[in-house]
C-alpha cells in the first residue's frame, strides 16, 4: 500500500494547475477545464480519504460533487454559449461589467 | 420710567439716517439730547428713584437680568452727560460743515446713548454691554476721518488698548458673578463682607486695570494723545463726559469695594506717576489738542487719586467741574482750528489770535484748569483734597504748580499776539461757549448747593490756599518764560523730554505678529495634513478602482495572494 | 516504503497525470486542452481503482468522460475559434507557491494506520444515510437542465 500523503501531494499540483491553467488561458471553454481539474484534485482527496480513514462518507462526498459538478458545467456551457453568441468570442477578459 | 431717559437718544440714532440737510439732522439731535437733559434733570429734581429690571435669559436657576436705576449718582452723571453732549452737539454744526454729517450724528448718537444708558445702569452686565458700545463707537468716532492713515491708526490703537481694560472688566465680572450669583451692582456693593480679602483684591485690581485703560491712566495713556485725529467736537465729548469718564465713574461706582482692600495704595502710587509723566509731556507739546490730552490724563489721575484717598464724592465733583472747563477749552481750540487752520502753537503765535473774544473765555477755562479762585476747578480741588495726607499734599503742591505752568505756557504763546482778523462768532457758537464760561465763573458755587443731593465733604483750610498761591506763582513763572521770553529759564524748558514708550508698544506688537506667523505655520501644517489626508483617500479610491478593473483573471489573482496569505498563516500555527 | 508493484504502479499514474495535467495547460488549442483533459480524467478513473473505488471510478466515467468533455467539444466547436499562445505570467507564481505550502504542511502531518477499505454496501449507505441529499440532488438537476435549455433557446435573458 503506498504511502496517504503522496495522493495528497498529487492532489495538490493537480489543483495548483487547475489554477494555472485559468490564469493563463482567458478564454472560456478553459476556465471551464481549469475548474474540472480542481474538481478531480478534490475528488482524489475525497476518494483517498475515505479509502485510508475507513469512512463511507468520503466516497458518497465524492459522488454528489461528481454529480453537481456535471450539472455545473451544463449551466456554464449555456451561459457560455449565449455570452459568445452576444459578443462574438468567449474571452472572459473583455468582460467588463465588473468594472467599479 | 428711567429708561426714558435713554429713549431720546435712541430716537435721534434711528431718525438720523432718514434726513438730510445739515441742520435738520443737528436739529434733531439737538433737541434729543435735550430732551434727555430735561427729563433727567426733572427727574433728580423731584428725587425720583426706582429700578426698571427685565430678565434677559435664564440658564438654570441663574436668571441674567438688565435693570436700569436712578442712583443719585446716576442721576446727576446723566444730567451731566446730557447737559455737556448737549452744549457740544449744538457747536457741531458750525465745526462739522463738511463731510459725512449723516455718518457723524448717528455714531455721536449712539455714543451718548451708550454712556447715559452706562451711568444708569445698576446691573453688571447692562454695565458690561454699554462700555463696549462706548469702546466701539469711540473706535468709529476716532477714525471718523478714515482715509487719513494716521487717523485710522489712531481709533485702532484707541480700541486695542482699552480692550484689555475691557477684558479686565469681563474677568471681574464673571469671578463677581461666580462668587455672589448676581449682577446687580448694588447686591454686590452691599455684599462685599462676605468675600475673602483676597478674592476682593482680585477683583479690585482687575477693575482698576479696566478703569486705568478707558481713562488712558499711566500703562495705557498713549492711546489719548492719538486720538485727537477725531473731530475736535468729537474730542471734547469724548474728553469731558463719556469716553474717558466712564473709567473714572466705573472708579466712583465700586469705590466701595475698591476702598474695602490695600489696593488704594497701587492706585495712588499709578496716579501720581501718571500725573508728572502727562505733566511733564505736556511741557513740551506743541499741538493744542495734544496737550489737552495730557491734561486729561491728569484730571482722570486726580479722581483716581480722590477715590483711592476716600472724598470718593469730591471726586464726582471735580468729574464735573473737568468736563467744563475742559469741553469748553476744546470747543474753543475747534473755533481756532475753524479760523486759522492750524493746531499748533507757536503757528498760532506767529499768526496772532488774541483779541477779547477769544482770549477771555480760554483765560477762564485755563484759570479754572490751574484751580485759582474763585473759578470752578478751585471748588472741586477743595473737594476731593479733603482726605489727603501730608506726603499727599506734598506732593500735591507741585503738581498744582507743574499743572498752572503747562496751562498757562499753552495761553501764553498761542495768545501772545493780537489778531487783526475781525472774528465774529455765530448763535451756533455763542450758546455752549458762553453757557460754559458762566458755568466756569459761577458753578464752583454749586458745591453748596448740591450738599443736597449728595453730600461732599470740602474745606477751605490752608492746604488749599497754598495750592492756589502756588499756581499763581506757576502762572507768573509762565509768564516770564514765554510771554517775555526770559532766557534765565532756558535750562528749566530743556527738561522736560518725551516720555512715550510707541515704539515699545509697536515692537512689542511686531514680536506677537511674529510669533503669530509662527503659529500659523502650525496651523498651516495641520491644515496641510489634514488635506493631505482627504488627498490620500481620494488616491487611495483611485488606485481601489483600479482593483476593481472587471478583469477575472486579476479577481483570481487577488483570490490566490489572499489564500497563499492564508496558507502561510496556517503553516506557522500549526507547526 | 517498499517499493512494491502497487508503488510503481501508483508512481506511474501520478507521473502521467501530472504530465497530462501540464499538456492541458501548455496546448494552444481549446481542443487539445479537451482531449488532454480527457486523458486526464482516464488516468483519475484509474487511480480510483487503484484505490479499491471502482464504483466512483465507473461514475467518473461516465458523468466525465461521458457527459462533461462530449459538452465541452460542443461549446468548443460551436463558439469562433481562437488560437492564443498560452501566456506565461509571473502569477502563476502563485498557485505553485500555495502547492508547495501545502506539500510542506502534509509532509509534516502524521497520518494514522493504513488499511483497505470495501466499498460493497455503498448503495445502501447513500440511500439510509443521504436520501434527502439525494432529492436535492434531482432537484438541482431537473432545475439546471430547464434552466440550460431555457437560456439556450431564448437569446434576451441573461448577462
Amino acid at each position: 500500500m503506498i504511502d496517504y500523503s503522496w495522493i495528497v501531494y498529487l492532489s495538490t499540483f493537480l489543483f495548483a494547475l487547475g489554477i494555472i491553467n485559468i490564469l493563463v488561458k482567458k478564454d472560456g471553454i478553459n476556465f471551464i477545464i481549469g475548474i474540472e481539474m480542481i474538481i478531480n484534485a478534490a475528488l482524489i482527496n475525497f476518494v483517498s480519504g475515505s479509502a485510508y480513514l475507513l469512512n463511507e462518507n468520503g466516497a458518497v462526498y465524492a459522488l454528489f460533487t461528481l454529480v453537481v459538478a456535471a450539472l455545473e458545467t451544463t449551466l456554464i456551457v449555456a451561459l457560455l454559449l449565449l455570452y459568445s453568441s452576444r459578443t462574438g468570442g468567449a474571452l472572459f477578459s473583455s468582460l467588463r461589467n465588473l468594472r467599479g | 420710567m428711567i429708561a426714558l431717559i435713554l429713549i431720546p437718544m435712541l430716537v435721534s440714532m434711528i431718525l438720523v439716517p432718514f434726513f438730510k440737510g445739515r441742520k435738520k439732522l443737528a436739529f434733531i439731535s439737538i433737541s434729543a439730547s435735550f430732551l434727555s437733559f430735561l427729563i433727567s434733570l426733572y427727574f433728580l429734581l423731584i428725587g425720583y428713584s426706582s429700578t426698571q429690571s427685565i430678565t434677559w435669559f435664564t440658564i438654570g436657576s441663574y436668571a441674567f437680568s438688565l435693570s436700569l436705576t436712578a442712583s443719585r449718582i446716576g442721576m446727576l452723571m446723566a444730567v451731566f452727560v446730557s447737559f455737556i453732549s448737549t452744549m457740544v452737539l449744538i457747536f457741531s454744526p458750525f465745526y462739522m460743515k463738511k463731510d459725512g454729517t449723516r455718518r457723524y450724528y448717528f455714531e455721536i448718537s449712539l455714543f451718548i446713548f451708550s454712556m447715559l444708558g452706562m451711568v444708569l445702569s445698576s446691573s453688571l452686565l447692562l454695565f458690561y454691554i454699554f462700555w463696549e458700545l462706548i469702546s466701539i463707537t469711540s473706535y468709529l468716532l476716532i477714525g471718523f476721518y478714515h482715509q487719513k492713515e494716521r487717523s485710522s491708526q489712531a481709533a485702532r490703537k484707541a480700541l486695542m488698548m482699552t480692550r484689555i481694560g475691557d477684558f479686565s472688566l469681563l474677568s471681574a465680572m464673571i469671578l463677581l458673578f461666580s462668587a455672589l450669583k448676581t449682577f446687580s451692582i448694588p447686591l454686590i456693593l452691599s455684599s462685599i463682607s462676605f468675600l475673602s480679602p483676597s478674592f476682593l483684591s482680585l477683583v479690585s485690581v482687575l477693575i482698576f486695570i479696566a478703569a486705568l485703560a478707558k481713562s488712558a491712566q499711566f500703562p495705557f495713556y498713549v492711546w489719548l494723545p492719538d486720538a485727537m485725529e477725531a473731530p475736535t467736537t468729537v474730542t471734547a465729548l469724548l474728553h469731558s463726559s463719556t469716553m474717558i469718564t466712564s473709567g473714572a465713574f466705573l472708579m466712583i461706582l465700586f469705590s466701595k469695594l475698591i476702598l474695602s482692600t490695600t489696593i488704594p495704595v497701587l492706585v495712588i502710587a499709578i496716579s501720581f506717576l501718571t500725573i508728572f509723566v502727562s505733566i511733564l509731556l505736556a511741557l513740551k507739546e506743541r499741538d493744542s489738542k495734544r496737550l489737552m490730552a495730557y491734561s486729561t490724563i491728569e484730571s482722570m489721575g486726580f479722581i483716581f487719586l480722590a477715590v483711592s484717598t476716600g472724598s470718593v464724592n469730591g471726586g464726582l465733583f471735580y468729574l464735573f467741574s473737568h468736563g467744563i472747563f475742559k469741553a469748553a477749552s476744546l470747543l474753543l481750540i475747534g473755533e481756532l482750528i475753524i479760523w486759522f487752520g492750524t493746531r499748533d502753537i507757536y503757528k498760532l503765535k506767529r499768526i496772532g489770535i488774541r483779541n477779547n473774544s477769544t482770549f477771555i473765555p480760554m483765560l477762564i477755562a485755563v484759570l479754572s484748569l490751574s484751580a485759582i479762585p474763585p473759578f470752578i476747578g478751585f471748588f472741586a480741588h477743595s473737594a476731593f483734597t479733603y482726605d489727603f495726607n501730608l506726603y499727599e499734599q506734598v506732593l500735591f503742591v507741585i503738581i498744582s504748580f507743574l499743572t498752572a505752568l503747562f496751562a498757562f505756557r499753552f495761553l501764553f504763546i498761542a495768545y501772545r499776539d493780537r489778531t487783526s482778523m475781525q472774528i465774529k462768532r455765530g448763535i451756533y457758537q455763542k450758546i455752549p461757549i458762553w453757557t460754559l464760561v458762566i458755568l466756569m465763573l459761577l458753578g464752583g458755587f454749586s458745591l453748596f448747593v448740591i450738599q443736597k443731593i449728595i453730600l461732599i465733604p470740602y474745606s477751605f483750610d490752608p492746604f488749599i490756599l497754598v495750592c492756589a498761591a502756588v499756581s499763581a506763582i506757576g502762572a507768573y513763572l509762565a509768564y516770564r518764560m514765554f510771554y517775555i521770553n526770559d532766557t534765565t529759564f532756558e535750562g528749566v524748558n530743556g527738561l522736560f523730554g518725551r516720555f512715550t514708550y510707541d515704539n515699545m508698544l509697536s515692537s512689542i506688537g511686531k514680536s506677537f505678529y511674529a510669533a503669530s506667523r509662527g503659529v500659523s505655520v502650525i496651523d498651516d501644517r495641520f491644515v496641510g495634513a489634514y488635506g493631505s489626508i482627504g488627498f490620500g483617500a481620494i488616491n487611495l479610491s483611485y488606485f481601489g478602482r483600479r482593483l476593481q478593473n472587471g478583469d477575472v483573471g486579476f479577481y483570481i489573482d487577488i483570490l490566490l495572494v489572499g489564500f497563499v496569505v492564508l496558507l502561510a498563516i496556517l503553516a506557522v500555527i500549526v507547526l | 516504503m517498499e517499493l512494491g508493484l502497487e508503488v510503481l504502479g501508483f508512481l506511474l499514474t501520478a507521473l502521467v497525470m501530472i504530465i497530462e495535467g501540464i499538456a492541458v495547460v501548455m496546448s494552444r488549442r481549446p481542443m487539445h486542452s479537451i482531449l488532454f483533459l480527457f486523458l486526464l480524467l482516464l488516468t483519475a478513473a484509474a487511480l480510483f481503482i487503484e484505490l479499491d473505488a471502482v464504483v466512483l471510478a465507473l461514475a467518473e466515467l461516465l458523468i466525465y468522460n461521458g457527459g462533461i468533455t462530449i459538452l465541452l467539444t460542443l461549446a468548443a466547436s460551436i463558439e469562433p475559434e481562437e488560437i492564443r499562445a498560452p501566456r506565461i505570467k509571473p502569477d502563476i507564481i502563485l498557485p505553485l507557491v500555495a502547492a508547495v505550502i501545502l506539500v510542506f504542511m502534509i509532509s509534516t502531518y502524521k497520518f494514522g494506520n493504513v488499511s483497505n477499505f470495501s466499498y460493497t454496501s455503498l448503495g445502501t449507505f447513500i440511500l439510509s444515510g443521504y436520501g434527502i441529499l439525494l432529492l436535492v440532488v434531482m432537484v438541482m438537476s431537473i432545475a439546471a437542465a430547464l434552466s440550460a435549455t431555457y437560456m439556450i433557446s431564448k437569446e434576451d435573458v441573461g448577462i
